[in-house]
């Protein structure tokens, strides 16, 4: 097992390796750079100047060997598009926004998700099966930011009872949390609905029916337990998105998170930026991905991994 | 292909199934719609979609202007009907260029194993941790904002899925019996994959395709959304959302409107996407 981990972890380095390679070359191919006369007239010589602070008059291959090296070291370099700070900072002071909302969602998506898909798997083919499939399909189906705006169109412009964005207060909080709540909502709903409704035509389930248990000791002990299993592959991937804030949902309530930057960064040629965002989330959902597989084996005993093959 | 009674009778009983089921029979007929208002865009609408009336800006709908018109008297409902044409090469172009990556790749990988298996594998693990928009943006950066640069950015991204897919089948469909006696019989391996595990693992993957669609439509509108997508004055629905944005408190209809038809196309594909699953399957149905 611990073996199998470590094999995982050796992986991850590896594909982090490739993928910021990746991004260095292709960022590094916008054409433009971040010190251009149309941002900042400068002179020459204080352009060169710049240039040679940051270490950008160096060849390439030097550049990335040294922000790797210094990242290696949790220095994630100064982001260009506000010098006053370093990226480390400015992660730090940003991204809790984005986690606050994105984590408020999940926890309204899973226990809503989760209820529904329950009660419409129990209650099939009934009117609460039928709202839940038409929501669940909504909710996977519709873009968030349609999502955003059919919000701001009813709450904040006809019927005014929330204000159209920002950050501050609870008020701010409720229809950005909604957006980020609807889309996995939706997905868990779905899945629950169906693993309950598989788990509930097991043999064991028959069984436990047989030996006279109540239902609702066989729904809670028997079938909750072996239907959400399967959830875990559909939730582990969806939490980096969510908790790292949508740049969409983001710019439409005008909300100072972390999510703003995956554009603005690319806009304004902020290497650093650019580079610390994606080995962020990389590390993010590879860590994600293997916590998943993980749980899956402390869950359900018939997986098993072994002598590190995948 | 009428002298293969087994194949043609298993597409007509998809089909049958297919349109038995409604919702995705009206989806369907959504699309189709859709479809129609995009060819036949320019003979429907009244206007032309760039033609500005300075005496008509602003106007929320009339039987003039159905959908009201923009900031400079553009018919909005004609471009609404033009931005149709965007969606729908947006949707089945993308999943082509997936289809043309992601299809080769994984075959070898299915088919082959050992050391190409492990390289094509390692390349979607690099693929699987990218975060997508960022990188798609990096690619619209880099190449430029227009349609082809699009389809370019979101293939690029959207391969993985069918790979992943095809790899998958290729495994389990190569060790049955029949690709064993086909081997037997001395097929050579292109016959194999073409003849045998081709066929046999297209519905999966035409399933998988019709699901990705909405994704694709979805980027585009991002991409747009962000003004990295489709250049103006040609409208696209996710670049005329994030125009009429901050004005969505005055001339709300302005950004309705384009964000109705996102959804609705993504809702439809979605569906039929569902349906053709439900058809092409019969066993997950039961």
């Amino acid at each position: 097992m611990l073996r199998y981990i470590l094999w995982r972890l050796v992986g991850l380095i590896g594909v982090l390796l490739v993928a910021s390679v990746i991004t260095f070359s292709l960022m590094h191919a916008v054409p433009g750079g971040p010190f251009d006369e149309e941002k900042m007239p400068l002179s020459p010589e204080a352009k060169a100047n710049i240039l040679r602070k940051y270490g950008l008059d160096k060849p390439l291959h030097v550049q990335y060997g040294r922000y790797m090296w210094n990242a290696l070291h949790f220095d994630f370099g100064i982001p260009f598009q506000s010098p006053g700070e370093t990226v480390a900072g400015l992660i730090k002071r940003t991204w809790p926004i984005s986690a606050q909302l994105g984590g408020m969602g999940l926890l309204i998506a899973f226990s809503c998700g989760l209820l529904l898909g329950i009660l419409s798997a129990v209650k099939q083919n009934t009117w609460v099966d039928y709202l839940t499939t038409v929501m669940s399909t909504l909710g996977i189906t519709v873009p968030s930011f349609a999502i955003s705006i059919l919000l701001i169109v009813v709450f904040a412009t006809i019927y005014r009872v929330l204000p159209t964005g920002g950050w501050g207060g609870p008020k701010t909080w409720i229809m950005p949390v909604i957006v980020y709540a609807l889309g996995p909502m939706a997905v868990v709903a779905r899945y629950t609905r169906s693993s309950v409704l598989e788990t509930l035509r097991a043999d064991y389930v028959r069984t436990a029916r047989a030996k006279g248990l109540k239902e609702r000791s066989v729904l809670f002990i028997h079938v909750l337990k072996n239907s959400l299993i399967p959830l875990l592959t559909v939730v582990g991937p969806m939490l980096p998105g969510v908790l790292t804030g949508s740049l969409f949902v983001e710019g439409i309530f005008r909300i100072p998170g972390l999510g703003q930057f995956f554009v603005t960064s690319i806009f304004e040629r902020d290497y650093p930026m650019i580079m610390a965002l994606m080995l962020l989330v990389a590390v993010l959902i590879g860590i994600t991905y293997l916590i998943t597989d993980l749980l899956y084996v402390l869950v359900d005993p018939r997986v098993r991994y072994e002598r590190g093959v995948r | 292909m009428n002298h293969q009674p087994g194949r043609s009778s298993l597409w007509r009983d998809a089909a049958r199934r297919f349109m038995k089921n409604k919702l995705s029979a009206v989806a369907a007929a959504a699309i189709l719609l859709m479809m129609l208002l995009a060819v036949f865009a320019p003979w429907v609408t009244p206007y032309h979609y760039s033609e500005a009336n300075f005496d008509d800006a602003w106007q929320f709908p009339s039987w003039k202007h159905p959908m009201g018109t923009d900031s400079i008297g553009r018919d909005y409902f004609s471009r609404i009907a033009y931005g149709t044409r965007i969606s729908l090469i947006v949707g089945f172009a993308a999943q082509l260029i997936s289809l043309l990556i992601g299809v080769p790749l994984g075959a070898i990988a299915g088919y082959k194993g050992g050391r190409a298996d492990y390289l094509v594998m390692r390349l979607v693990d690099v693929m699987s941790v990218f975060p997508t928009l960022l990188f798609a943006i990096l690619i619209m950066a880099w190449l430029g904002s227009g349609l082809i640069n699009v389809l370019i950015a979101i293939g690029v991204t959207g391969w993985v899925g069918v790979c992943r897919l095809v790899r998958a089948q290729f495994l389990s469909l190569r060790e049955s019996d029949f690709v064993r006696a086909a081997h037997s019989m001395g097929a050579d391996s292109v016959h194999i994959v073409v003849r045998h595990l081709l066929p046999n693992a297209l519905s999966p993957i035409i399933v998988g395709l019709a699901m990705g669609i909405p994704g694709a439509i979805f980027a585009e509108a991002g991409l747009s959304f962000l003004g990295l997508g489709i250049n103006p004055p040609t409208p696209s629905w996710g670049q005329m959302v994030s125009t009429h944005l901050p004005n969505v408190i005055y001339y709300w209809h302005l950004a309705l409107f384009p964000v109705f038809m996102i959804a609705l196309i993504m809702l439809g594909f979605s569906l039929v996407g569902d349906g053709l699953r439900d058809a092409l399957d019969p066993r997950m149905n039961e």
